[in-house]
């Protein structure tokens, strides 16, 4: 090889260096160009309150920005990792909030045309697209906003004994903190998810049970674990059966991972209703059994 | 004039000490207390009554009763920077506030606490410079000395209260001795004395006789030998033997909580370390909960941390110097490599005897590699991020000063009518390197935890990465001044991994409001300050389930990442977040 050639050579890791110096300097000197102002998100908010409808919802890009919750926390939104996977059919619109440099990460159904895009704006920094979602699921009866209204109850043998009345959230089954059917938020897979608290007993099954439930096509159940439980080795699978007027339509053995595990269950045979629905679940071995579920019956 | 310019390295040094000593006491203002912090914090208070103890009662202060009532507390580690903390509470702390807002005094709690940790960063910048100047050039010391201090990580940990940065200036300072001892029974002495102290600042200290080892058998690799004579091996060095026996000795001396049930209360300690849980640790969005962890772990951190140019020469010059102390095996794989393409294998032309000699070369390689390594064994705990392996960055530090001084070399001696001296292109050079760290440091602010660097995409790109947001809980401190402003009188307050010490610490330094009350848990607070962890996310959703709303009243975002969230957490189930009233 010539000198010369190796003197070029010899130089490229000092080129390197001084390159990677200059790169990194550029990056905050100009990274911090990019970011919205306080006003970017008090316009981009107005926009959005002046034009809500019922059955919007909002999600922002990336998934872990979180200021727009000062100014839009109390509206529907989906907080979740995955927005393109997402099962977005209890809304009719979605407000896709995105900052500076994440306009690609929205794929699948946003970029393929599936949700078309209703309104793109930007504000200063912030860019605010409207998604027009396909025609919203029709929802007759959601097991988890009406537990209140629920018998819930928890075997002891063959005895069954009803858990205490309504308190805040919850029914509570005895004084374990963890032994209540409840009204919550919890995690599961990466994403918060709103569910209700079931953790299994030893003592034998609970049971939720629902009156005067409309008919439907489906029953969608979601299970899961949170995922402290999934991450307990050997941690034995929870059963969730779902009787429909005493008949056993469905059982989902929710082995131990976290996530949020959809199910749907064929209620169309079984009439107009009004029908009584009871979820019970159970396991063997209830140690750290954080068991959740919601479920909803669809038209 | 003549003593500066005939003590011109020790001229320096100081000069680098008293500006790192005077930067970290005018940007400690308002820096977070650490959990770990707070822990201290108490026990240096504690520690403080045993020395008035001692000066009053001398013979009562011995008894083994008196001496558990002050030490019991945090007896998990050694306890000589926590003695200084309580001298320097004795000293420096003035009575704390009266309980009004607001405070009379502001910071000389924290600056009281935190006055050995920036002695500690003084001295530890010192003796970068005086290592590097002396295994290479004053330029290449004072590039190591800056290089370290300001890689934003490094620039936090020096702040605080804790042991990450005093055991890093241990082991250096071993290390400066033991390389100084083959010429001197003083400093073998001395080495032996010092590594006593770094045992008694943290356990870490344990491992650097496994570094002196190593090095003692590489560096005198051809006096091994087998004969029938037996086995011959190298000269074992006086340093040894003084480690052996003053190490122990300093470290029984400085702790008065071992000088009674020695062996018991040793052991305890030790197997409290044996045995450390394993705190929850977010990386590359995988939770790390238990062994065996990623044994690439420490490096794609050390990657994702320290400022791009510093890595690119911290890496480089370790490269540069473990093929030069392989020359030969490397040498030959290359010559068979080029014969294998056509082309002539090239001349050696920067011998490697030229820069560092071989036992120079070996202490910055091991040393710069092993305390990684310990982290990257699957089964040690890797909670708390760069801060364990921390003693590898000075010398990583002066490697990749050397590498540069190297490579700057190798430019034409001028360009144009430009003479392309040494210490002018190293300045240029190295002042280009060094800037964005310097950028970092300053965008970073007082949130060290959460720096990532310009290879992640910054603190944006380390939450993309699913890289742990923040630790320690030091951010909070970004929320006081708010939490200050806008919450109702006697306010119960949740700061959300935030412990009591460290809350009260806030208190008793004029950071917090005297009447707000410390909560538990979101359920019994007024008012949450929740900070972003993927293991306690569920925190977060405690506040949804009573409240029944998301919405914030306030937070505190770095380059919009949230850390702190403020909660209203009054109401339930409403959803209500209506702005408090001052109080």
């Amino acid at each position: 090889m010539p000198s010369s050639t190796r003197q070029v050579w010899g130089l490229f890791p000092l080129a390197l260096v001084l390159g990677a110096s200059l790169y990194a300097a550029g990056f905050w000197i100009f990274s911090p160009l990019q970011k919205p102002s306080p006003e970017d998100y008090q316009q981009m908010q107005q926009q959005v309150r002046q034009q809500w409808q019922s059955g919007d919802a909002w999600a922002i890009r990336p998934w872990w920005a979180g200021r727009v919750r000062e100014t839009l926390g109390d509206l529907p939104n989906v907080l979740v990792r995955d927005l393109a996977g997402e099962d977005l059919s209890h809304y009719g619109r979605i407000w896709v909030l995105i900052l500076p440099g994440y306009l690609d990460e929205l794929g699948g159904p946003f970029s393929d045309g599936t949700y078309p895009i209703e309104d793109e704006r930007e504000f200063g920094k912030l860019t605010l697209r409207r998604y027009r979602l396909p025609p919203k699921a029709q929802v007759l009866y959601n097991f988890r906003e009406r537990l209140q209204e629920a018998k819930v109850r928890m075997f002891s043998g063959n005895t069954a004994k009803d858990c205490s009345p309504w308190i805040e959230n919850r029914w509570i089954c005895s004084n374990r903190d963890w032994n209540y059917v409840g009204r919550m938020v919890v995690e599961l897979g990466d994403d918060p998810r709103d569910i209700i608290w079931a953790h299994p007993s030893d003592t034998g099954p609970i049971e939720i049970t629902y009156e005067r439930v409309p008919g439907g096509r489906t029953l969608l159940v979601h299970t899961g674990f949170t995922p402290p439980a999934a991450r307990v080795l050997e941690g034995a699978a929870v059963t969730l059966e779902v009787l429909v007027d005493g008949n056993l339509v469905g059982k989902v053995s929710q082995q131990n991972q976290t996530g949020y595990f959809p199910r749907a269950m064929e209620l169309g045979a079984l009439g107009p209703g009004p029908h009584t629905v009871t979820f019970r679940v159970s396991c063997p071995m209830i140690g750290m059994r954080h068991f959740c579920f919601d479920a909803e019956v669809r038209q | 004039m003549n003593f500066f310019k005939r003590h011109l390295d020790g001229t320096i040094a100081c000069g680098l000490a008293l500006l790192t000593f005077g930067v970290l006491v005018w940007h400690s203002q308002g820096m977070g207390v650490t959990r770990d912090e707070g822990f201290y914090f108490d026990a240096a208070e504690s520690y403080a009554g045993w020395f008035r103890e001692l000066a009053a009662h001398p013979g009562q202060a011995l008894q083994d009763e008196t001496i558990t009532r002050y030490y019991e507390i945090n007896h998990e580690h050694p306890v000589l920077f926590k003695n200084l903390m309580a001298l320097s509470f004795l000293a420096f702390a003035k009575a704390p506030n009266p309980p009004t807002w607001p405070p009379v005094q502001e910071g000389a709690y924290l600056l009281a606490m935190r006055l050995p940790a920036h002695l500690n960063a003084a001295l530890l910048i010192a003796l970068i410079y005086l290592l590097g100047a002396s295994m290479a050039s004053r330029r290449v010391g004072l590039f190591a000395a800056l290089a370290f201090m300001l890689a934003p990580r490094h620039f936090y940990h020096l702040h605080l209260a804790c042991f990450d940065m005093p055991i890093t200036t241990a082991w250096l300072a071993v290390i400066m001795a033991y390389r100084k001892s083959r010429q001197s029974v003083r400093w073998a002495i001395a080495c032996g004395a010092i590594f006593g102290l770094a045992l008694a600042v943290k356990h870490n200290a344990f491992f650097i006789p496994l570094v002196l080892l190593i090095h003692w058998a590489i560096v005198g690799r051809k006096e091994f030998s087998l004969s029938r004579q037996g086995l011959s091996f190298p000269r074992i060095p006086l340093a040894f033997f003084c480690m052996v026996i003053l190490g122990p000795i300093v470290f029984f001396l400085h702790w008065p909580y071992i000088w009674h049930q020695t062996f018991d209360r040793v052991a305890w300690w030790l197997g409290f370390h044996m045995q450390h849980v394993n705190y929850y640790w977010e990386y590359l969005g995988t939770l790390l909960t238990d062994p065996p962890f990623p044994w690439m772990y420490p490096f794609v951190v050390t990657a994702l941390t320290l400022p791009l140019p510093t890595l690119l020469l911290c890496g480089l010059g370790f490269f540069w110097a473990l093929g030069d102390r392989l020359g030969r095996p490397l040498l030959h794989v290359g010559r068979l490599v080029g014969r294998l393409a056509g082309l002539t294998a090239p001349k050696d032309e920067t011998s490697p005897k030229q820069g560092l000699n071989d036992s120079d070369g070996w202490l910055l390689l091991l040393n710069g590699f092993i305390p990684i390594f310990i982290i990257a064994i699957p089964t040690v705990p890797i909670f708390g991020g760069v801060k364990h392996w921390l003693p590898a960055m000075p010398f990583l530090c002066i490697l990749g000063g050397m590498v540069l001084d190297r490579m700057l070399k190798m430019l034409p001696p001028r360009i144009g009518k430009t003479a392309l001296t040494p210490n002018r292109t190293f300045a240029v050079a190295a002042s280009l390197a060094l800037l964005p760290a310097l950028l970092g440091t300053i965008h970073i602010q007082r949130y060290g935890t959460s720096f990532y660097n310009e290879l992640a995409g910054g603190v944006a790109g380390g939450a993309d990465l699913g890289m742990q947001r923040q630790y320690w809980s030091n951010n909070v401190s970004g929320a006081l001044p708010w939490l200050n402003d806008h919450l109702p009188k006697n306010a119960r307050l949740f700061l959300h991994e935030v412990t009591g010490e460290s809350f009260r610490a806030y208190q008793r330094d004029g950071q917090l409001r005297p009447d707000l009350r410390p909560a538990w848990s979101p359920d019994d607070a007024d008012f949450v300050a929740y900070q972003y962890h993927r293991e306690f996310v569920d925190a977060e959703y405690r506040i949804w389930n009573k409240t029944g709303s998301r919405k914030v009243m306030w937070g505190l975002y770095l380059d919009e990442v949230p850390m702190v969230l403020v909660y209203d957490a009054r109401t339930h189930g409403s959803g209500s977040a209506t702005p408090a009233i001052r109080p």
